[in-house]
C-alpha cells in the first residue's frame, strides 16, 4: 500500500467547541486553522488570508460574508473572475432550511443559484 | 515529468492569449491535458464554516457538474479534498466508514477534531513503510519533495 496523495480539509460546527476547521496531509500531520488553503498557490492564498484575518479570532460577519471572503481570496490569488459553474462551495453553520431563526449545524453544498447570488454580491460591492 | 512542470504548462494554457505559446508547445500541452485525469484545482476555507473549491477545467468538453471535490462525511462534517481524485474517493469512503462506526458505537456524531485525528493516524501508518511515496501530491511545493523522498522524510521536512 502506498500513501494516499490527498490533503483533506474538514469543516464542522462542534456542539462543544463551535466552528472547526482541520487539515490533514498524507504524512499524518493535522492541525486546526482559522482559515486555510491548499493546492497550487497555497502560499499566496495564505498570505492573503493572513492579511484579512490579522488580529481577528475568526473570519467575521454572516455566512455570506465568509463565503464572499473565500471567493474573493481565490479570485485575487488566481486573478480569475468566476462564473457560477466554476465553483463548488460547502458550508456548515448556514441558515435553517425552513427559514426560521438560528443556524443549521449540518453540512451542505451551495446550489449554483446560491453561488451566483454571492458572486453578484461581490460584483455589486466593487 | 514532475508535477511542477505540468502545472507551469497548464498556467501557460490559461493565459494563452498573453503568452504566445509556440505551436509545438501547444500540441504537447493538449496531449498532457488529455492524458491528465484530474483537472487543475484550488481549495480554500475560512472559519465560521465554509469551504470552497475552484476547478479549472482544461478540457472544454468535460461536463463541470460531474466534477466534485466537496464531500459530506456525516450530517455535521463536510470536507474538501485536494490532490488525486481517485485517492480522494478512497479516503472519503474510509472517512465515512469511520464516522458511521463512531456514531454506532458511541451514540453521537463524530466530532470534527476526532475525525481529523483518526484520518491523520490512518495516513501516518502508510508512512511507516520505507520506499512507498505519494504518487500525486496535493500541492505544487509538496509535489517535487514527495516524488523524491519517502513520505516519512517528507513529514520530517514539513515540520
Amino acid at each position: 500500500m502506498r500513501p494516499l496523495g490527498v490533503a483533506t480539509t474538514l469543516i464542522s460546527v462542534d456542539s462543544e467547541y463551535g466552528p472547526q476547521l482541520f487539515k490533514c496531509d498524507p504524512a499524518g500531520y493535522y492541525v486546526g486553522y482559522k482559515a486555510t488553503a491548499s493546492g497550487p498557490k497555497t502560499q499566496e492564498a495564505l498570505n492573503f488570508l493572513e492579511r484579512k484575518l490579522k488580529n481577528k479570532e475568526c473570519a467575521e460577519g454572516s455566512w455570506q460574508d465568509v463565503v464572499e471572503l473565500g471567493i474573493s481570496t481565490l479570485s485575487s490569488v488566481l486573478s480569475v473572475d468566476f462564473k457560477k459553474g466554476e465553483l463548488e462551495i460547502g458550508i456548515v453553520g448556514g441558515p435553517k432550511v425552513d427559514g426560521s431563526e438560528g443556524t443549521d449545524s449540518g453540512f451542505r453544498a451551495l446550489t449554483e443559484e446560491e453561488i451566483d447570488e454571492r458572486l453578484q454580491a461581490i460584483a455589486d460591492k466593487d | 515529468m514532475t508535477n511542477g512542470s505540468f502545472t507551469r504548462v497548464r498556467l501557460q494554457s490559461h493565459h494563452r492569449g498573453q503568452h504566445n505559446v509556440s505551436g509545438s508547445a501547444r500540441q504537447r500541452l493538449c496531449r498532457r491535458t488529455l492524458s491528465e485525469e484530474s483537472p487543475g484545482m484550488r481549495h480554500m476555507s475560512g472559519r465560521r464554516g465554509s469551504s470552497l473549491t475552484f476547478i479549472r477545467l482544461q478540457d472544454k468538453l468535460i461536463d463541470p457538474s460531474s466534477v466534485s471535490y466537496v464531500y459530506k462525511l456525516s450530517p455535521s462534517v463536510g470536507c474538501v479534498m485536494t490532490g488525486s481524485i481517485a485517492d480522494a474517493r478512497a479516503s472519503v469512503s474510509r472517512a465515512r466508514g469511520e464516522a458511521a462506526e463512531f456514531r454506532y458505537k458511541y451514540g453521537y456524531e463524530m466530532p470534527c477534531d476526532v475525525l481529523a485525528k483518526r484520518l491523520a493516524n490512518i495516513n501516518q501508518v502508510y508512512t511507516q513503510r520505507v520506499g512507498t511515496t505519494v504518487l500525486a501530491a496535493p500541492s505544487e511545493s509538496s509535489a517535487d519533495i514527495a516524488t523524491r523522498l519517502t513520505c516519512a522524510h517528507w513529514a520530517w521536512r514539513q515540520r
